[in-house]
């Protein structure tokens, strides 16, 4: 089962190492790479929450876009609220627009109140700048389930990582 | 070469490739459709009254006091044509557009979710809006404002697109009703 440490099998599995690692980075690079051409910290988002059902259900994948200085009413944005580590995604349903800065109202479709009670004390609206990390511009639906699972689910994070480790170890090429 | 493991290997690659083509091409014929074929609805929009009062706009404890303005409008729209083979949902919603300084507004008053094609035949009499508008300064100050109709429409797989109606209806906000 274990690769002997001579010659030919030692090789092997350092390429196979390497194999592993230039898939990796291959997939960093690819999400770093579209980082930048979006503009947004977080180019593609999986759907978390109910509240903009029904057009999104948990475990769809949104792709942001974020070089637009101005967002509009009706958008859909996704954005961080200051000391908060989710991301919210929601529709903008007010705007107040000067040369400056943008101010936003949100409100999930499924929900009976706008967002202010999501914000920071006695914050009213968001700053389009500083808080909003992209618009929705594509949407996938389902495919996005697999992680909701991996992430809340213990025990498929488990399954995952040993069926990872009994392929390793029975693959050989 | 022709294990179980390597069949079933080979398989979920074309599957994979297979569906994201598909996507790929169903996101591209939604983008075709929606630029050449889709022609804009027709849409008629009627102010019956505004008011403006103050107080608190919203229930609920994040609301200040202040100045808000509350319509009810006639809505007729027939937004049949948009409902295409990947249309998952459109949201339709009336939108109020004022000046300021230095801020220029943008509030949406009424929205509405339709599902099905038979549902985006709108024919609102008297409605009131679901939404108070108030202004960022507090006050209105009897500015002139546009009243307009716009939707988004969500795709089953692919781009999410935009699109104004071509109605729009001017109205001014009357100066403030009542102090209570």
């Amino acid at each position: 089962m274990f690769p002997q440490l001579s010659g030919a099998h030692l090789r092997q599995s350092l390429t196979q190492a390497l194999n592993f690692c230039l898939v990796l980075t291959t997939a960093f690079m690819f999400w770093k790479g579209l980082s930048v051409v979006t503009d947004s910290p977080s180019p593609i988002v999986v759907v978390l929450s109910g509240s903009m059902e029904p057009a999104f259900q948990r475990g769809d994948i949104l792709f942001l876009w974020n070089r637009e200085a101005r967002v509009k009413v009706g958008d859909i944005v996704v954005y961080n609220v200051k000391g908060r580590d989710i991301p919210i995604v929601h529709r903008v349903v007010r705007n107040h627009v000067s040369s400056k800065n943008q101010l936003l109202l949100t409100k999930g479709d499924n929900n009976a109140m706008d967002d202010v009670d999501l914000y920071a004390y006695k914050q009213y609206y968001l700053d389009r700048e500083k808080e909003v990390i992209g618009a929705v511009k594509g949407y996938v639906p389902w495919v996005g389930y697999v992680t909701i699972l991996l992430s809340e689910n213990l025990w498929a994070k488990y399954a995952l990582l040993a069926g990872m480790g009994f392929l390793a170890m029975v693959q050989r090429e | 070469m022709f294990s179980t493991f390597q069949r079933i290997q080979q398989y979920c690659g074309f599957v994979t490739t297979v569906t994201v083509l598909l996507a790929a091409s169903i996101s591209i014929a939604s983008l075709i459709e929606d630029h050449y074929f889709i022609n804009i609805p027709s849409a008629s929009i009627n102010l019956q009254s505004i008011d403006v009062r103050f107080g608190k706009p919203q229930i609920g404890y994040n609301y200040k006091r202040q100045e808000y303005a509350l319509m009810k409008f006639d809505l007729e729209a027939d937004l049949r044509p948009l409902f295409t083979w990947n249309t998952k949902q459109l949201f339709v919603y009336l939108a109020a557009t004022y000046p300021g300084k230095p801020y220029t507004n943008k509030v949406v008053v009424w929205d509405a979710i339709i599902k099905d094609k038979e549902e985006a035949l709108i024919s609102l009499r008297d409605a009131t809006a679901d939404y108070a508008i108030y202004d960022v300064t507090g006050k209105f100050n009897g500015r002139n404002a546009t009243l307009s109709l716009e939707w988004n429409l969500q795709p089953y797989v692919g781009p999410l697109l935009w699109n104004k109606g071509a109605e729009r209806e001017k109205f001014v906000f009357p100066p403030l009703k009542s102090t209570r």
